[in-house]
């Protein structure tokens, strides 16, 4: 009796310190997301009558089955490449660490620190033949022409690579970071078993930041189904409206923003979320991401029992 | 005791494990090397095209080596022409801009550093309701928030109040699941056992066990604080109608959108911004995150340096 | 004239504010509004203010011309916040005068009729079936620019039909490889040859119905007579804009003419940045005719509006401002602009207040000849088929018209695709699409 009441004094002080976090997420995220659910039956232009088919209304939308088709594609190259190259450019960082190399890091972030209108030029320049600063490359792929860029079989390539720039280094970053906190006994006894770089990297340093890994590719697949800005800076440019509607942000943006349908704009991102949360979901409880959790929760019924 | 210490040890033990691999593989060492440095040039690429633009003029721009240089008069010229802007409200920008992230960074770091802190060593209920929940917001797409969010701050009068933004942009869940993740892998829970049989109270854990093995992660977290709201656009944009109360990246926003620059439909303009003016902006607005980055990386580094001093 | 004109609106507003907000004990305190506008139109709306110091509190923002638009729903949620007058793009009053949105106020009755007669044909845009619900900025109606001196090397005289228009393409393709009639690539093309051709495109029968129909004749006949230009590079398939075009055409000195809008000799043919035709080139003459029309119309590529909230308490100050906006010599001729120029930008919609403005662009040494005269017979003869319509329009353009026109170059197919993509849009935002 004593010790449970000990219990509950000590998880006190654990929900103050908890408490500031709690707030926000439920003022700032979870009643807001439930007022957004709210928002969906509400009438607009494109639901006169108001009511829950908004949903198939969304769908029914003439942009819904590009954008559709746009996001699969851009996912299917997106993801696994955002993933492997990452892991790969951490685990190289992490070879030989040394102190020079925070200039690589910072190099790598670079490309995500410009944003915004600044971000509308610089893409233009770039894929403009007559002012790239990369021409020789263009050229290699033998790019001359403006129009041989901006013609809309070609954005879901482009958007990749400028996905792919914007988020690397910040990805790269986190699992650099990540293979930092590896315990460096573990590596060392690895070293003497005599693992080369190569046995080190997968059957050592990989395993031990699987949780991070999973992070990465639960973000990741969440973040290309909800490419937005990229898409909207391209259509933001000179050839502006090319990617009208691109992807599904893009379509939710326009239904809240440009028709005023909030309703239909809250429908499209539930049935976004839908694939993020599953697939987040699936791969977590496959995995031991809650081991942390759950462990401790074991350990306490396991004390209680014993008392 | 000793596991606290074994994550410093690394940084002593670094070169032993350098000399291993250069006996192992010198040149695939030398070819990781000349990748690592490849992809940072391409990385630096549109930056290198930024910091140069402004020394030229527009039509320079069109005609001339994208990497050549123009003359520093132009720096100048569009310095000039940012500045004299409504008699120098871009100032105002700034300013705004800066307490603003500065807030959002200091209350998001310690919210969910300490939220990561206690989901990774407490046993308190719904622990799983709660991180699932934060997985969730990460996974909403803003725009689906934006009408509850106008309305909740209208209830408390704060819409056109930069505490809007800053309150809002303050939930990280990002941070504190990532946070979570740092605590569960890197302190061992026996750790926080035998701390509480010390007497330790749970304040203290987090004082006294966590906190000092957590500099990396703080710096981690505050550096992608501000990064991820030192150019935010879409929460000032909704929430702050007041030109006084515009952060840069907004203000800018609305200036650079209506030049011909950005926006050739826009045709018309009499405002002297063209492609050298918003790419000295864009130069500048980058400029903080490096040195924030730095700022970040030296503190990691220091901490680690500090255990393996101590020892 | 001038003075005369402002001293009037100043009088007509006092006695029509003074009827339309009933006499409560408020009217004594001193009215306020806020005043949303762009870059370009912040240096008139702050002087603005400041002649109104102790009449009217003004409050000006600096905002983006979609603005509104994009907030107006959150406002409406919380019943606050609207600006008492706005300024937008053209089409945005179509959208805020929907009874869902209901941000743009009926102005026929605040507006005075020397105010209407003022404006004359110039805010036929802003006028519907049900009634005046916006105030015409500026226009931008199409004239035909041209190089006089490429014209007189060629031999060439100044188009007065279409058929002309087309001959003199001919002639460059086969005697003067290289030279150009223009880019064809963007929203230009609609402005420049669809709407002066009365092709219906956007033609808001009412608040239910929109005739699209790219199998018109109007619509047939474009492609018909431009499609030789396209193929053989005359007509560039590029977007005036694209730093390729900019580079290997217009600043190679390569465009004898093109029809483009109002502001296009300012802020495209002479900036360095853009084309940078020196002085002495650039000439501007009405538009040329359409085969058996009477009018020679133009089409309009541009050209913002001012809406009034219903919301505002003070409705006629909000009018007023923009009526000092088009009107005033103050904004009009003299307030220094943040790039050292005075005054104004484009034409005003507004008669009085383009007679004011006529000087700054009449007088200009830049011209081969005043270009003012062409601007003014074009500005009565925008054709008023085409109206603001609910979706936008204008991003449709770059969303179905330039991709198609890039892939395939073929002018009818890439308006097909522009026909397609509007009628779904609008049939999403409820309207029944008709052919007639």
């Amino acid at each position: 009796m004593a010790k449970s009441k000990h219990y509950r004094h000590k998880n006190g002080a654990m929900y103050l310190m908890l408490a500031p976090y709690l707030l926000l997420l439920f003022f700032f995220g979870i009643l807001p997301a439930i007022m957004g659910v709210l928002e969906v039956p509400k009438p607009s232009m494109a639901n006169a009558d108001g009511g829950w088919d908004a949903f198939s209304i969304v769908v029914q939308d003439f942009r819904f089955a590009p954008a559709f088709r746009h996001v699969m594609g851009f996912m299917a190259m997106f993801v696994p490449l955002m993933i492997i190259f990452v892991i790969g450019m951490a685990l190289m960082l992490d070879i030989k660490p040394s102190p020079w190399k925070k200039w690589l890091r910072m190099a790598y972030i670079v490309p995500a620190s410009i944003s915004g209108a600044v971000a509308v030029l610089v893409w233009y320049v770039i894929l403009q033949p007559t002012l790239s600063p990369i021409k020789g490359v263009l050229k290699w792929f033998n790019i001359t022409e403006s129009s041989q860029i901006w013609q809309q079989k070609n954005l879901v390539y482009i958007l990749v690579v400028m996905a792919f720039f914007a988020a690397a280094g910040n990805w790269i970053l986190i699992q650099y970071g990540s293979l930092q906190s590896i315990s460096t006994e573990i590596l060392e006894a690895a070293r003497v078993d005599g693992c080369s770089v190569f046995q080190m990297a997968l059957r050592i340093k990989l395993p031990l930041i699987s949780k991070y890994i999973i992070y990465m590719s639960v973000l990741v697949f969440a973040g290309g189904l909800q490419i937005f800005v990229e898409p909207q800076l391209l259509n933001g440019g000179i050839y502006a409206g090319i990617a009208d509607s691109w992807s599904f942000d893009q379509l939710s943006y326009n239904l809240a923003f440009m028709q005023g349908d909030f309703g239909g704009a809250s429908a499209l991102s539930i049935l976004l979320l839908i694939p993020s949360l599953l697939g987040a979901l699936l791969v977590i409880f496959k995995t031991d991401m809650f081991e942390g959790a759950t462990g401790h929760a074991k350990k306490k019924e396991v004390e209680i029992q014993g008392h | 005791m000793t596991t606290i210490t074994a994550p410093k040890k690394k940084f002593g033990m670094a070169p032993k494990k350098v000399g291993a691999v250069r006996i192992q593989h010198p040149f695939s060492n030398f070819l990781v090397i000349t990748w690592l440095v490849i992809f940072a040039i391409m990385s630096l690429i549109p930056m290198i095209w930024l910091i140069l633009a402004p020394s030229k003029t527009d039509a320079e721009l069109t005609y001339r080596n994208p990497f050549a240089f123009g003359s520093p008069k132009g720096y100048l010229n569009a310095w000039k022409n940012l500045q004299f802007f409504d008699n120098g409200v871009i100032g105002t920008w700034l300013m705004n801009s800066i307490w603003y992230t500065a807030a959002i960074v200091v209350i998001a770091t310690i919210t969910a550093s300490l939220a990561g802190f206690v989901i990774s060593a407490s046993n308190i209920k719904f622990k799983r309701t709660f991180l699932i929940s934060t997985l969730i917001m990460m996974l909403v797409p803003p725009v689906a928030l934006v009408i509850p969010l106008f309305v909740e701050m209208d209830v408390v009068n704060l819409v056109d109040n930069p505490w809007s933004v800053i309150l809002i942009s303050s939930l990280y869940p990002f941070g504190a699941f990532l946070s979570y993740i740092y605590y569960t892998t890197s302190v061992p829970s026996e750790l926080y056992e035998s701390a509480r049989l010390d007497g330790c109270n749970d304040f203290k854990l987090f004082t006294k066990i966590a906190l000092p093995l957590s500099t990396p992660l703080l710096s981690l977290l505050a550096f992608f604080a501000f990064i991820g709201n030192w150019a935010n656009y879409f929460m000032p944009y909704v929430m702050l109608p007041s030109s006084e109360n515009y952060t840069l990246p907004l203000g800018l926003g609305f200036l650079f959108l209506s030049t011909p620059a950005i926006n050739p439909g826009v045709g018309a303009t009499s405002v002297p911004i063209y492609k050298p003016e918003i790419a000295l902006a864009g130069a500048l607005i980058a400029v903080p995150i490096m040195i924030m980055f730095l700022i970040s990386q030296k503190r990691l580094i220091r901490g680690m340096l500090a255990g393996s001093i101590k020892e | 004239m001038k003075k005369k004109y402002s001293v009037m609106a100043v009088a007509t507003a006092v006695v029509v504010g003074g009827a339309m907000v009933v006499p409560i004990a408020a009217q004594a305190a001193t009215p306020s509004i806020t005043i949303w506008v762009d870059a370009p139109r912040l240096p008139g709306a702050k002087l603005y203010a400041k002649i109104m110091k102790g009449k009217v509190n003004v409050k000006v923002e600096l905002h983006g011309q979609a603005d509104l638009l994009a907030k107006v729903q959150l406002f409406n949620r919380v019943k606050k916040g609207w600006p008492d007058v706005v300024f937008g793009p053209p089409n945005d009053v179509a959208v805020l005068k929907n009874p869902l949105i209901a941000n743009a106020l009926k102005l026929d009755k605040l507006l005075t009729p020397a105010e209407v007669k003022g404006f004359g044909n110039g805010n036929s845009w802003c006028k519907s079936s049900s009634g005046t619900y916006c105030v015409k900025n500026d226009l931008a109606q199409t004239v035909l620019w041209y190089d006089v001196k490429l014209f007189k090397e060629f031999g060439y005289t100044v188009p007065k039909t279409m058929d002309e228009f087309a001959a003199i393409g001919e002639d460059l393709a086969a005697n003067h490889p290289g030279y150009s009639l223009g880019a064809v690539g963007d929203q230009g093309f609609y402005a420049t040859f669809l709407w002066p051709s009365q092709c219906p495109l956007n033609q808001e029968k009412s608040a239910t119905r929109v005739v699209i129909n790219t199998k018109s004749p109007k619509c047939t006949r474009v492609a018909k007579l431009l499609q030789p230009l396209v193929d053989s590079g005359v007509l560039d398939t590029r977007s005036y804009f694209d730093a390729g075009y900019i580079k290997d055409v217009g600043q190679a000195g390569k465009i004898v003419a093109n029809i483009g809008p109002s502001w296009w000799g300012e802020f495209v043919l002479r900036p360095a940045g853009t084309f940078a035709i020196p002085a002495g080139h650039i000439a501007t003459a009405p538009m040329p005719k359409w085969a058996g029309e009477k009018v020679a119309y133009s089409g309009e590529w541009g050209g913002g509006i001012y809406t009034v909230s219903p919301h505002s308490k003070y409705p006629r100050q909000a009018l007023d401002f923009a009526m000092f906006m088009v009107g005033d010599k103050r904004n009009l001729v003299t307030v220094k602009n943040p790039d050292g120029s005075f005054g104004a930008p484009t034409f005003p919609a507004y008669t009085p207040g383009n007679a004011l403005w006529k000087a700054k662009v009449s007088g200009d040494k830049y011209y081969a000849s005043n270009p003012f005269p062409a601007m003014l017979t074009q500005s009565s003869k925008i054709f008023a088929g085409e109206k603001p319509v609910r979706y936008d329009s204008n991003g449709a353009w770059g969303a179905a018209f330039a991709p198609e026109m890039t892939k395939s170059k073929d002018i009818q197919k890439a308006v097909d695709a522009y026909g397609a993509y509007v009628s779904n849009l609008a049939q999403q935002l409820g309207y029944e699409v008709s052919t007639k």
